[in-house]
C-alpha cells in the first residue's frame, strides 16, 4: 500500500515586506510517496533551503497546505512542530550538526531521550544501527574524533533511530570528499531500496540528483519540472 | 492531532548528567560563577551565625545570673550639691520590708583611692561589698573567702583576678595573707576571685577591684557611699511595681538622690533587639553578594546560550521543546549555585567557627544560617538562570542551526 508522506499544496513564502518583500517559494506543489527517494534539486537562490525548512517544520510557509504523513501542520504550535519532529523526520544535515561535547552514542540516542525512551532500549537500538553502519567502535568517541564521513554516519544513525516516515536531508554530502560522499549516497539509496526508507534529498549537485529515481529541479521559487 | 505532553520524557538524570557535561567543557568559566555564589552564600552564612554567636555570647551572662534581678544606681539629684545625704546601712536593711518582691539586697560603694602593692602602685577601683553580692554575681573564689557578714570594719580585702595577676608579676610570695596599702592603711588579703565575666548589670569591673567590707569602705572615705544596690527578685515579680515601691521608699529616706534603675529583663530585651538589627544588617550584606554572585552566574548563562546556539537548533530540530530547553539550561545554573552554595556553607561556617575561636566565644553550629544561605543560593540560580533559559527556549530553530 502506498500512502502519501508528503503533500505540499501552493506553498508561499514570503521574506520581508513592503519594498523589500521577498517570495522565496511561489506556489508549489508537491506530492511525495512512501518509499520513495526523491532529490530536490537547485542552485543557490533557487528556494531549496526554503523548502527544506518548511518540509522540515522548522520554518512555516506563508501561506499553502501541508499535510505530513495525514496531519495538517501548517497551524501547529512550535512545541506540537518539535513533538512531530522528533516523531516524524529523521535529519541528516551538510555538516553534520552532532553535540561536540557527547558521544556518538549519547547524540543518536537523543531523539529517543526526547521521546522518553529508557535509556537501556535507546542504548541497544543504537549499538544495531550502530553495527549495520559499521560504525560500533565509535560509539564512545566524540565527534571531533572521527573522519567526516564517519560523522556523517553518526548523523545519519541518528536520524534513522527513531524511525521516522520521512528522511530528510540538506546537502548530506556538501561537506565530504568524493569517495565519501559516493559511499553516504550508497548508504541513503540502499536505506530506500532494503529499508524502504522515504528519503528527500536537498541538494546543488547534479551528480546526486541523476542518482535518484525521482528528482525536481527548483528555480527560482517554482518547481521546473519533473 | 494527539494530545501533545508538555515537555518530553526525557529522565532528570540525563539531564543532570548533560548539564555536567557542559559545565565541565567550560572549566574556568564555571569555577568563576562558581566561586560567585560561593562568596556570597558564604558571607550570608558567615553574618548570620557570627550575628547568632555574638546574640548567644551577650545573653549568656544572664543565663548564669538569672533575669531575676534589678539593679539601682543612686546619685545625686543636683550636680555639685556637696553635702546631700548618704543612704545608710539601716536604711539598706529596711528595703526587705518594702516589697515581698525583694528576697535578697546587695548594695555596694565604689570609690577610687591611691593603692599600692610591694610598693607598686595598683590599677584599680576599691568596692564595699557585702556577702549578697556574691551570691547573687555568682562570684567564684579561686583562693580563699569573701567578705563575710562578720568582717565588718575588719581590714580584710579580696583582689579581682586582674589585679592578682599584676600583684603576681609584682612579687614571688603567695598574694594571700599579704597586705595591700589603701590611702595609708594596710588590708590583709583573704581571698581571690576567679575571673568574673563581666555583664552589662553591674557597674564596676570585679577584675579590677579590690573588695572590702561595705561598713568599712564606707569609712575610708568621706565619699564613700552606697550608690548601688543590686536587688534579686522572686520569681514572676513585677518589676515595673517594684520599681515604683523603691521610689516611693528613697523619695522618704533620701530625697534629694535620683535613682536609675536597670532590670536584667529590659537589658536582655534590649540586647534582643539590637542583635536582631545586628543580624538583620549583616545578613543584608550577605545577600547583596549573593545578588552579586547571582548575577554572574546570569552573565555566565546568558555568555552560554549564545554559544550555544548550534546546540539548541540541532536539539529542537530533532524533537527538543521549548521546555526541555529551558529545563536544560535552568538546571546548569541551578548546579552552578548548588554547587557555590554547598562550598559556601562550608566556608561560611568555617568562617563563623574562626570568628568564634578569635573571639572567644564558645563555637555553636546553628542549623538555619547554612540552611537560609543554601536556599537561597539555589533560589537566585532558579532567580537568574530563568531568563537565559527563557531566552534559549524562545530561539528559532533555523535561526539557531545557520548560527556559526
Amino acid at each position: 500500500m502506498s500512502s502519501k508522506v508528503i503533500q505540499l499544496e501552493n506553498i508561499v513564502k514570503r521574506y520581508g515586506k513592503g519594498s523589500t518583500e521577498f517570495l522565496a517559494l511561489k506556489g508549489v506543489n508537491l506530492t511525495v510517496e512512501q518509499g520513495e527517494l526523491l532529490a530536490i534539486m537547485g542552485s543557490s537562490g533557487s528556494g531549496k533551503s526554503t523548502m527544506m525548512n518548511i518540509i522540515g517544520l522548522l520554518d512555516r510557509p506563508t501561506s499553502g497546505k501541508y499535510i505530513l504523513s495525514g496531519s495538517d501542520v501548517v497551524h501547529m504550535s512550535e512545541d506540537e512542530l518539535s513533538f512531530i519532529r522528533n516523531q516524524k523526520i529523521g535529519f541528516v544535515f551538510q555538516s553534520f550538526f552532532l553535540l561536540p561535547k557527547f558521544s556518538a552514542l549519547h547524540n543518536v540516542t537523543l531523539p529517543l531521550m526526547y521521546r522518553g525512551v529508557s535509556k537501556a532500549e535507546a542504548t541497544e537500538k543504537a549499538m544495531e544501527i550502530f553495527k549495520r553502519m559499521s560504525i560500533e567502535r565509535l560509539a564512545h568517541s566524540l565527534p571531533s574524533q572521527m573522519s567526516g564521513g564517519q560523522q556523517q554516519r553518526v548523523a545519519i544513525s541518528r536520524a534513522l533511530i527513531g524511525n521516522p516516515d520521512l528522511i530528510l536531508a540538506d546537502e548530506p554530502t556538501g561537506a565530504l570528499d568524493e569517495k565519501t560522499s559516493a559511499s553516504v549516497l550508497e548508504l541513503l539509496k540502499e536505506l530506500h531500496q532494503e529499508d524502504k526508507k522515504t528519503i528527500v534529498i536537498v541538494t546543488h549537485d547534479p551528480e546526486v540528483g541523476k542518482q535518484c529515481p525521482r528528482m525536481v529541479k527548483l528555480h527560482d521559487g517554482e518547481i521546473e519540472n519533473e | 492531532m494527539n494530545k501533545i505532553p508538555l515537555s518530553s520524557g526525557m529522565p532528570v538524570t540525563l539531564y543532570f548528567k548533560d548539564a555536567f557535561t557542559n559545565l565541565f567543557s567550560t572549566k574556568l568559566r564555571t569555577f568563576l560563577a562558581v566561586l560567585g555564589i560561593l562568596v556570597g552564600c558564604a558571607s550570608v552564612v558567615a553574618m548570620l551565625s557570627g550575628g547568632e554567636l555574638m546574640t548567644r555570647q551577650a545573653l549568656l551572662q544572664f543565663k548564669e545570673l538569672g533575669t531575676n534581678l534589678l539593679s539601682i544606681q543612686i546619685n545625686d539629684q543636683s550636680s555639685g550639691g556637696s553635702s546631700s545625704q548618704k543612704v545608710t546601712m539601716p536604711e539598706v536593711e529596711n528595703l526587705y520590708d518594702v516589697s515581698n518582691n525583694i528576697t535578697l539586697v546587695a548594695p555596694y560603694s565604689s570609690l577610687y583611692l591611691d593603692m599600692s602593692y610591694e610598693g607598686t602602685p595598683l590599677n584599680g577601683s576599691i568596692i564595699g561589698a557585702t556577702d549578697a553580692l556574691s551570691s547573687i554575681m555568682k562570684v567564684k573564689m579561686l583562693k580563699g573567702r569573701f567578705i563575710s557578714y562578720l568582717d565588718k570594719l575588719e581590714p580584710y580585702c579580696i583582689v579581682g583576678n586582674d589585679l592578682y595577676n599584676q600583684m603576681k608579676q609584682t612579687s614571688y610570695k603567695d598574694p594571700i595573707g599579704q597586705q595591700i596599702n589603701i590611702n595609708g592603711s594596710f588590708y590583709t588579703i583573704i581571698g581571690v576571685l576567679q575571673h568574673w565575666p563581666q555583664n552589662a548589670f553591674v557597674f564596676a569591673d570585679l577584675n579590677q577591684a579590690v573588695i572590702v567590707p561595705l561598713p568599712l569602705s564606707l569609712a575610708m572615705s568621706k565619699y564613700a557611699e552606697i550608690n548601688s544596690i543590686i536587688f534579686r527578685l522572686a520569681p514572676n515579680s513585677k518589676i515595673k511595681q517594684t520599681e515604683n515601691q523603691l521610689t516611693t521608699y528613697f523619695q522618704g529616706v533620701a530625697p534629694t538622690k535620683s535613682l536609675y534603675f536597670q532590670s536584667a529583663e529590659q537589658i536582655v530585651s534590649q540586647m534582643k533587639k539590637q542583635q536582631q538589627i545586628l543580624t538583620l544588617f549583616l545578613g543584608f550584606i550577605g545577600a547583596i553578594s549573593l545578588l552579586v554572585g547571582g548575577i554572574g552566574v546570569m552573565n555566565i548563562m546568558l555568555v552560554s546560550v549564545t554559544e550555544r546556539k548550534r546546540e539548541i537548533g540541532i536539539r529542537k530540530a530533532i524533537g527538543a521543546k521549548a521546555r526541555d530547553i529551558r529545563i536544560m539550561f535552568l538546571i546548569e545554573s541551578v548546579m552552578l549555585s548548588v554547587f557555590g552554595g554547598i562550598a559556601g556553607v562550608i566556608v561560611g561556617i568555617l568562617i563563623s567557627f574562626i570568628i568564634a575561636e578569635v573571639k572567644g566565644w564558645g563555637f555553636t553550629l546553628f542549623i538555619w544560617p547554612p540552611v537560609i544561605g543554601f536556599v537561597i543560593s539555589a533560589a537566585a540560580g532558579i532567580f537568574f538562570g530563568y531568563y537565559p533559559a527563557y531566552k534559549a527556549s524562545k530561539l528559532d530553530p533555523i535561526q539557531t542551526l545557520r548560527s556559526e
